[in-house]
């Protein structure tokens, strides 16, 4: 009969389809399920709580440990964007999550074979990691803060130790399983680390790294001369309020953060030689020593726009995007003399109270000469004293920006170094749509600056 | 031959009690070992052997003990994951013993289910749109029943009526649709035509309304894959298929709860703590329990929400390991692959159309399931016949296993 010959027929197809599941069953159980064990978000990895390894400060303040089965941050929301959470529904986060390989205690047992060695061995507690953070100071950066979005990163120049990494907003650690589905939502990202991990237009607080650009390019010589605004290609770049500034040297450019002639620098220089400059400073990196840092975006000139796209990300603008990590960096670099020291969060491991592994500072590698440095130094210390950072108050050298960007007022920025006159730390400031970085970013800026130094 | 059943009742049931043993022995087993239900259940599955043996319906003899091997290892696992559950589905399964038996009695000659046809389908339609209309909302679809603290699911039993009606249906009609519906001679009686299109939109249309994606897609492939037996329509049944799959993707575009669902199956980390939590987990389950599995109540399977309906295959994935997983799908495919069989050997088309849509019933909604689990394919909420908890779906597998049975009784005693 035909019908039982079509009846074989879905039999035999139906019966081989449940070879598909096989197939998936072994790609999920045994080939990709050590990686699947090893996931943040996988809580099944690392219950034995009791044992997880402690993140310590540079002064062996606590920053996290577990008490009674739960996860304990002293620092509360100060630090928690950073640090990240361990819950026993949510798995891990942050850098909990990301470290979680050296934090992890014993892993549970799994097989008898498990269980007969755990009997014969004791348990071993995770290691304990040291970051480079000062807690008091991370603390204030957070209080800093305030009510606003925004971040701000505090460097050691002589090590490159990363002292505070502050985001707001950010969230109460011993509560965030209750308020996860909100934080998850909300559209302010409490959960992102805004210093490390935010990537923002830089605006004028890039023209640092143009003027050492321009200065190693030797195209620098001025004097300059402001219209108020400047044609590019069928484009006009125009200063603040259209406002000419005259004759200017470059100094003074910077002081006053004159755009057109930034611009014109930008021009000069071209896209591919602004892009190579990026590079070199270490923007377009994510720095290993910097758990989950986020890598900065050159700008992307369209065929044909390459000049418009040299004269924009001169000053900042255009579709270049740089953490505030990276922009503290490129302070960094000037502070130093022209050297740069890759950024590091990550101190030392220490088990059982002693140190057994330490995550050496540098190498140590010249960007820039020594000249050019002192050269946009001496320019960032006049941006201060007579220019648009006076509010950043005294000692401090560096250059605010107000950055223009698609989700409403601009970004207040403000990048530099203190003590102005031999520099020790570098900070970067962003505080997300406040309008002018030298009203706004530039007070916050000075007041962690000076608390860094204390 | 119904020795041979009784032996291998009486091997599965080792089995099962096997597993008990090896789930109670876990420090994490919580409550007293339910020892006694199992050899309650035990005498039930042998009782049953007895009565149709006793009756003279004695069938297919591999049928009950594939049943009762995947009845028996779910009900460990469900009990392990959760007592309460444990204890009622221990209830559901003496009560699908009951059905089982009934059925068996009570249909002494399937081939009177025929005339039944339009009866089956104006049930269907009315218990579909009753439960739309009178209905428990539970998560926002009506589709339960709730009477006293139970909650029945109507569309199980739709699912029963809808095979017995489409079988006679088909045998009665499926000879002009060979023919061609544009032809003459082709041309379908107006009003069967009507009726047949009515209980499709009843059945389908209140299930994608209800948002049971999963039922919908069940009745879908039953359909098409009965329309094909009866038929050998091919080009037909590639037109249909071709448009639900056009259905589908609209259904993407315009329903939210469909895109959460499909994003959610492409990439569950991207939203692992969220609308990817469930998918993740499972995952997690998955690999956790690699080859050779946790052991029965040594792993963490209840970490996945809803481990013991429509995720307890993974549960038994990650404690008996990939290594029992396909033991089960093994299970899964004698028993299809026995029910065929029950189809090839009916004395009659009606016969083979019944025995073929039930095989095919029990092959797609195991197939949909456990692909859905192992993000072969989106997650949708359906249950694993006869493994998963739920009273509903397990009197209708019973159902289905009897009349199996009795379709293949048919054979051995010549009337």
């Amino acid at each position: 009969m035909l019908i039982k010959r079509r009846v074989r027929r879905l039999a035999i197809l139906l019966i081989s389809l449940y070879l598909l599941p096989v197939g998936q069953l072994w790609y999920y159980q045994v080939l990709i399920a050590p990686r699947l064990n090893e996931r943040p978000e996988n809580s099944r990895s690392h219950e034995n709580l009791e044992l997880r390894g402690r993140l310590l400060d540079r002064q062996g303040k606590v920053l996290a440990r577990t008490d009674k089965g739960r996860r304990v941050y002293p620092l509360g929301a100060a630090a928690a964007p950073l640090l990240g959470y361990v819950t026993e529904r949510l798995g891990s986060g942050g850098l909990e999550g990301e470290l979680a390989r050296s934090l992890a205690g014993r892993p549970r047992p799994r097989t008898l074979e498990q269980v007969r060695r755990l009997e014969r061995e004791k348990s071993r507690r995770g290691d304990d990691l040291v970051l480079t953070l000062k807690a008091d100071l991370q603390l204030q950066a957070f209080e800093l803060l305030g009510q606003d979005r925004g971040a701000i990163l505090v460097l050691d120049l002589p090590t490159g130790d990363i002292l505070a990494a502050a985001s707001s907003p950010g969230f109460d650690p011993a509560t965030l399983e209750k308020s996860w589905q909100r934080l998850s939502q909300d559209k302010s990202a409490p959960l992102i680390d805004r210093a490390t991990q935010g990537l923002y237009p830089p605006g004028s607080c890039f023209k640092i790294l143009t003027m050492a650009a321009a200065l190693e390019s030797s195209q620098a010589d001025g004097p300059f001369f402001c219209a108020g605004s400047l044609p590019v290609t069928g484009f006009e770049l125009s200063c603040d309020g259209a406002r000419a500034h005259g004759a200017l040297t470059l100094e003074s450019a910077l002081a006053v953060s004159c755009n057109v002639t930034f611009a014109s620098l930008g021009r000069m220089l071209g896209q591919k030689g602004l892009e190579d400059w990026i590079k070199s400073f270490g923007l377009l990196e994510a720095p290993t020593r910097v758990p989950l840092a986020a890598a900065g975006h050159a700008p992307r000139g369209r065929p044909g726009a390459e000049e418009v796209a040299a004269a924009q990300a001169a000053i900042g603008q255009a579709d270049m995007l740089v953490s505030p990590l990276g922009m503290a960096r490129v302070a960094a670099v000037i502070g130093r003399g022209g050297t740069d020291l890759p950024p590091r969060l990550l101190k030392a491991v220490s088990r059982d109270g002693r140190t057994v592994d330490t995550y050496p500072v540098g190498p140590p590698r010249q960007v820039v000469s020594a000249a050019t440095a002192a050269t946009v130094l001496q320019a960032m210390r006049a941006a201060v004293d007579r220019g648009t950072g006076g509010a950043a108050g005294a000692g401090v050298a560096g250059k605010t920006g107000t950055a223009e960007n698609p989700h409403g007022p601009p970004h207040a920025w403000f990048v530099g170094v203190a003590p102005a006159d031999a520099p020790r730390v570098a900070v970067a400031v962003i505080l997300e749509n406040k309008g002018y970085g030298g009203q706004h970013a530039a007070p916050v800026a000075g007041a962690i600056a000076r608390a860094a130094l204390r | 031959m119904r020795a041979r059943e009784l032996g291998l009742l009486a091997a599965v049931l080792a089995v099962v009690a096997m597993a008990l043993a090896l789930a109670t022995r876990s420090p994490e087993f919580r409550g007293p070992p339910p020892w006694i239900w199992l050899v309650v259940q035990a005498s039930a599955w042998l009782i049953a052997s007895l009565v149709l043996r006793w009756k003279k319906a004695a069938g297919d003899p591999l049928l009950l003990p594939l049943a009762c091997l995947l009845s028996g290892l779910g009900w460990v696992m469900v009990w392990r994951l959760d007592p309460t559950l444990g204890q009622r589905q221990s209830l559901w399964i003496l009560v699908g013993l009951l059905a089982f038996i009934l059925t068996a009695l009570a249909v002494r000659d399937y081939r009177r289910l025929e005339d039944y046809k339009y009866l089956c389908l104006v049930c269907g339609v009315v218990l579909q749109l009753a439960v739309m209309l009178l209905g428990t909302e539970i998560n926002g679809a009506r589709l339960w029943f709730r009477v006293g603290g139970m909650q029945f699911q109507p569309v199980e039993v739709v699912k029963i009526l809808m095979i017995l009606f489409l079988a006679a249906f088909l045998r009665r009609y499926g000879r002009w649709m060979r023919l061609g519906l544009l032809s003459r001679e082709g041309r379908l009686p107006r009003r069967a035509l009507l009726l047949l299109g009515l209980g499709w939109l009843a059945a389908e249309g209140v299930l994608i309304l209800q948002k049971d994606l999963g039922m919908a897609l069940l009745f879908m492939g039953i359909f098409l894959t009965m329309f094909y037996m009866a038929t050998g329509r091919t080009d037909l049944v590639l037109v249909a298929g071709f448009l639900f799959v056009l259905g589908a993707v609209a259904g993407l575009l315009a329903f939210s709860h469909v895109r959460v669902r499909v994003y959610a199956w492409l990439d569950p980390f991207a939203d692992a703590q969220n609308t990817g939590y469930q998918m993740s987990q499972a995952l997690f389950s998955l690999g956790w329990g690699g080859l050779f599995g946790t052991g029965l109540g040594m792993g963490e399977p209840n970490r996945v929400p809803e481990a013991a309906t429509d995720f307890v295959f993974v549960a038994l994935a990650e404690e008996l390991g990939f290594v029992g997983a396909v033991a089960i799908l093994i299970a899964f495919m004698l028993l299809v692959t026995r029910s065929f069989r029950v189809a090839m050997r009916a004395p009659d088309e009606f016969g083979t159309l019944l025995a073929g849509g039930l095989s095919v019933l029990i092959a797609w909604q195991s197939l949909i399931l456990i692909a859905g689990t192992v993000k072969l394919i989106p997650m949708t909420g359906i249950t694993l016949p006869f493994v998963s908890y739920g009273g509903s779906s397990m009197l209708a597998s019973f159902v289905i296993l009897a009349l199996l049975t009795r379709i293949s009784a048919r054979r051995e005693e010549p009337c």
